[in-house]
């Protein structure tokens, strides 16, 4: 399946192409087999086959094989890999970052990209977003969720805001919750995490 | 002391949202104000604990 090109990064062919460079060139020192690549990123299986031949072909990523399966890495190392990382992170970073920072953190039930990252993710055109809202469902401590956005902001080179309500709110918004009427409303990106995973195909 | 100190920068936001809502932020429940009273109350302690050893510049 083709996904539609799409505005955080118009150099790029699709949305799964930036995901799948931007998950492989995060994390230089993992492999991943094609089903792992297309479990984190949410499109099929065939989509990051199509994807993955295309970059192996052009030096961009490496391919090996373990058994049956094919496993996928960045291709480090060459004139390309620095800049290519240091500008998926600005792009199509903030998925895979903020998936790490909050994997494994208590009391996170969901978490959400919000505001005009989420709104370029989903396709709609606009300027290049200046900041990373995010919204966590749960009880995770504030100041733990705090440190987390300050370690994204670094990584990431703009500011990253983390707002938390709790799930109860969060499934039943008050019909005076301005704020949480307006984000259900507009484009939002799930953050995956273990046995949780996203849906942002 | 930093970990006591830690929240204070979060609080101050919060207060700065509390008064002056930006509207991209969920509103502040009674609940967040609770769960954080033990952690201002600590940073009263501390202050009240070092309050007399600090030079007034």
């Amino acid at each position: 399946m083709r996904t539609p090109s799409q505005p955080l990064l118009p150099l790029l062919r699709s949305r799964a192409q930036g995901d799948l460079l931007a998950l492989l060139f995060l994390h230089p020192e993992r492999e991943y087999n094609l089903t792992e690549a297309a479990v984190l990123t949410g499109v099929s299986v065939k989509t990051i086959h199509t994807e993955a031949s295309r970059l192996v072909a052009a030096g961009f990523l490496c391919d090996s094989r373990r058994g049956n399966l094919r496993l996928l890495r960045a291709a480090t190392g060459t004139p390309v890999s620095r800049p290519l990382t240091d500008l998926l992170a600005v792009t199509y970073g903030p998925l895979p970052v903020l998936t790490d920072l909050l994997a494994g953190v208590e009391g996170v039930s969901a978490a959400f990209i919000y505001g005009s990252w989420a709104a370029r993710y989903r396709g709609e055109p606009g300027p290049v977003p200046h900041d990373i809202d995010v919204l966590v469902v749960g009880t995770a401590d504030r100041d733990n969720l705090d440190e987390i956005a300050a370690a994204a902001q670094e990584r990431l080179q703009r500011p990253v805001s983390i707002r938390r309500v709790n799930p109860a709110a969060w499934e039943a918004p008050k019909p005076g919750d301005p704020f949480l009427a307006s984000v259900r409303q507009r484009s939002l990106v799930e953050i995956p995490s273990p046995g949780h995973e996203g849906e942002n195909a | 002391m930093g970990k006591t100190l830690r929240p204070f920068d979060r609080m101050r936001r919060h207060r700065y949202d509390a008064e002056y809502p930006p509207g991209n932020t969920p509103a502040l429940t009674p609940d967040d104000v609770r769960e954080d009273i033990p952690k201002a109350a600590a940073i009263i302690d501390l202050g009240q604990r070092v309050l007399d050893q600090m030079s007034p510049f």
